[in-house]
């Protein structure tokens, strides 16, 4: 009787703890967005999750010399912030861009998700990375951004040291390459088409592409923002396939026969309400108004998960993971940047499937 | 190590649609 009080306290005490900390995020969230930073980044392409997490994990310093962790972690409810958000993100994503964006960035974000997941895929497997990380990061990157490392993760079930890590290596890396990519686009002579479609199909982060392409110019940043949406629409059926082959094949145990039971019960269902407000938004059931609200529901949401896993993070199981995981990322995000290149200039300069 | 767990898929779920069908009815929440 007197346990289920005290965790009941502890539900309240840590969703209180969560929220007002996650009004601390949104606040420094707002000053980092209307900054201008040297090279001409924007703030904005210092995303939210990272404030989140880092305003999470001072709390986590600050909690643990008084041992309230405890007391707390039943209010820190991070799955459920995430899989909240992962919703409320599918009613944002239409299917309907595939088509109006056309052939180009069709063509283009299959190559590019394809060839990118299979080779961080292979590289995290060379690296011995873990399973679950091996899946994040390869979405992460092939995908391009947080809200994919995040359905990622929701579909394979990955611990939250693994999201979090990769979320800031995304964010992080994202800001060389917003400034690096226009001066090397320029250096090369790039049509504003072609490095609209590099910079769409490389960097990671929505905020960062459109960066890259201001610089570059108008006709570059109207192409990069086609790429990357066609890019973001296509998370739903990577994080579907992902939930899939993580329920079938990775949590089988040997010997197990195949069993729909058993795969059903493994199948994260959030992925099925996902796609739901996905085909509800695509079939245009959701006005403009209504989609920003939802938008910004969803930044909430996600700004609760991420101070949540701050809060809960172990420093020792980041530290367990060690540099491997940054090599790999830095390879592949090598491999994505010449792949890019190529598959944007032949079908683009070569093509000119762009128009 | 807690991992998630998908004992919360549903419940995420209905909350996801239920925080939908708010801003459909002209919930004032901004970012």
């Amino acid at each position: 009787m007197q346990k289920t009080e005290s965790s009941r306290a502890g539900v309240v005490a840590g969703l209180a703890l969560v929220f007002a900390l996650a009004g601390l995020a949104w606040f420094i969230t707002q000053q980092v967005y209307a900054l201008k930073l040297p090279f001409g980044i924007p703030g904005k392409s210092l995303e939210y999750p990272l404030w989140a997490a880092l305003v999470g994990l001072a709390g986590n310093l600050v909690l643990k010399p008084f041992k309230a962790h405890e007391y707390v972690r039943p209010g820190l409810r991070t799955e459920l912030f995430l899989k909240t958000g992962l919703v409320l993100l599918g009613a944002g994503l239409s299917l309907g861009d595939l088509i109006k964006n056309g052939a180009g960035a069709i063509v283009q974000a299959l190559i590019m998700i394809t060839a990118v997941f299979f080779f961080c895929w292979w590289l995290a497997g060379k690296f011995g990375l873990d399973e679950k990380l091996r899946a994040v990061m390869s979405t992460a990157i092939a995908v391009c951004g947080v809200s994919a490392a995040i359905a990622a993760a929701g579909s394979v079930l990955a611990k939250k040291e693994q999201v979090t890590y990769v979320t800031t290596l995304v964010i992080v890396t994202a800001l060389p390459l917003m400034v690096l990519m226009p001066m090397l686009a320029g250096a090369m002579g790039l049509s504003q088409s072609v490095a609209g479609a590099w910079f769409g199909g490389n960097i990671d982060t929505t905020a960062a592409v459109v960066g890259a392409g201001t610089i570059y110019g108008e006709a570059a940043q109207k192409i990069a923002s086609i790429v990357k949406t066609t890019q973001n629409a296509l998370i739903g059926v990577v994080a579907f396939l992902l939930a899939v082959y993580y329920a079938v094949v990775v949590e089988r145990r040997s010997g197990e026969r195949p069993n729909p039971r058993l795969m059903w019960e493994r199948f994260p269902k959030f992925v099925l309400g996902f796609i739901a407000a996905s085909i509800i938004f695509s079939l245009g059931w959701i006005g403009k108004d209504a989609a920003v609200t939802i938008g910004a529901l969803k930044n909430w949401a996600f700004t609760l998960a991420f101070v949540s896993m701050g809060l809960e993070l172990s420093v020792s199981e980041v530290q367990r993971m060690g540099w491997r995981p940054v090599i790999v990322f830095l390879i592949t995000t090598l491999f994505n940047t010449l792949l890019a290149l190529g598959v944007a200039w032949l079908l683009f300069e070569r093509l000119t499937l762009g128009g | 190590m807690r991992q998630f767990k998908i004992n919360e898929d549903w419940l995420a779920v209905l909350l996801g649609f239920a925080l939908m069908a708010l801003a459909i009815l002209g919930l004032p929440i901004k970012f």
